[in-house]
């Protein structure tokens, strides 16, 4: 008698299309019921495996964040200042373990976002409104962090307070949105293609969009790098460099 | 349906899909709400069913094109925490970790096709409906499964073997 394949009996399993005849079989064959109560239990394990990699949400200023986002996208620009017209562009909060303020009214805000105030001041509003408490049953994996979207190209990082010592990282990443984490209890304040950061003490993280047009990173004052992400110019205390990467040691200067 | 009912529906288990597939939480939120951008500003409507696997698949493509697994934060965060305070015992925390790390390396060790079709499976999703996902032939995806459910299986008893 010939058994049953495993493919035929994970789909039996998980009620995917089966035949007749091997539905049959499995009714009168002890060996391939057996196997078929060990896939079941597989999956179970599988399944409480896969679990352990989950981590608590708090999806709150991630609907404020989506609900700005869209009906935002314009076609990009290549002009290379067309960052500071933002028309349209929204700013999101992602993880929220530190208290993060939007710049209500700012110069800065009206230089950004010339022409959708209303819009995006009602965005704001609910963004502020998101909790801010840490997010996660494990506190010591997660620190706090923001993000800005940049539909069109400019994204500055400010820091500020960061001790001599403090080491910094900048990333590139693909996706299209500016990032910095640092640990909780440092504060952010952001509008749309600018993050500031009073930082607490631990390593800052910050990941740069590739597609930007222009980046810059400047430290308690100090300019560290700037320039557009193919031909940027480094001039903070590196201490590690690659392609992907650069860290900074924050020094006494 | 509204914003609020498809955004509270989608996003979490969106989110847990692309954290298991990506291991960067971060990273997993961003093509979460990517992708629920895209849905909202190409007007895809159709069943919940339809709207959920339009969803995936999207969020499954932008992992494909963007993300670079060894810019991977959760493993580094792994390795060098931090901040370890807490409420909970080190015990516990370490447990938590090693499971984690059990996991993630069984992910590791699949194809990033096989990877794909576990992750869908274990979130809930019909063969046909992966096999439109993930552009397989319906008729294979059993068979992918088995192999991709046989290694993950594997790497995690001979991690656990290890581990004691
Ligand atoms: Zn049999």
């Amino acid at each position: 008698m010939k058994h049953l394949d495993e493919a035929t009996m994970l789909a039996i399993r998980d009620g995917a299309d089966a035949s007749a005849e091997a539905r049959e079989h499995l009714g009168g064959c002890a060996t391939c019921a057996a196997a078929l109560e060990g896939t079941r239990r597989r999956a179970e394990s599988i399944a409480e495996t896969l679990s352990a990699l989950d981590r608590p949400l708090e999806p709150t200023a991630a609907k404020a964040g989506v609900r700005a986002r869209v009906g935002t996208r314009s076609p990009r620009t290549s002009s290379r200042w067309s960052g500071w017209h933002l028309g349209r562009a929204a700013a999101l909060v992602l993880l929220t373990a530190g208290a993060a303020t939007a710049l209500p009214g700012s110069p800065l805000r009206s230089i950004l976002l010339p022409d959708s105030a209303e819009e995006t001041t009602a965005t704001e509003a609910e963004l502020l409104d998101a909790p801010v408490t840490p997010s996660s049953a494990e506190p010591g994996l997660v620190d706090a962090g923001i993000q800005v979207g940049l539909p069109e190209g400019v994204v500055e990082v400010v820091v500020r307070g960061a001790d001599p010592g403090t080491e910094v990282l900048v990333e590139w990443s693909d996706l299209a949105a500016a990032r910095v984490t640092a640990p909780p209890g440092s504060r952010f304040t952001y509008s749309a293609g600018r993050i500031e950061l009073d930082a607490a003490r631990g390593e800052i993280r910050v990941v740069f969009p590739r597609g930007a047009d222009q980046i810059s990173l400047e430290v308690d004052g100090r300019s560290y790098m700037s320039g557009s992400p193919s031909e940027v110019e480094v001039t903070g205390p590196a201490v590690e460099r690659d392609d992907g990467s650069v860290r900074f040691r924050v020094d006494d200067s | 349906m509204d914003f609020d009912s498809i955004f509270d529906q989608h996003y979490p288990p969106l989110v847990r899909y692309c954290h298991r597939l990506t291991g960067d939480g971060d990273v997993a939120e961003d093509i979460a709400q990517e992708s629920l951008v895209r849905l909202f500003d190409r007007e895809v409507t159709g069943t919940e069913a339809g709207m959920r696997s339009w969803l995936f698949k999207t969020a499954t493509h932008l992992v494909r094109d963007r993300y670079r697994v060894e810019t991977n934060r959760d493993r580094l965060l792994m390795e060098n925490p931090f901040r370890p305070s807490g409420p909970e015992s080190p015990v516990i925390r370490l447990e938590r970790a090693e499971a984690r790390a059990h996991a993630r390396a069984a992910l590791d060790a699949l194809a990033p096709r096989d990877r794909e079709i576990l992750l869908m499976r274990y979130a809930g999703f019909s063969y046909k409906e992966i096999a439109g996902a993930i552009d397989v032939a319906a008729t294979s995806v059993g068979t992918l499964l088995a192999r991709a459910e046989r290694r993950f299986a594997e790497v995690v008893t001979e991690a656990g073997r290890k581990a004691i």
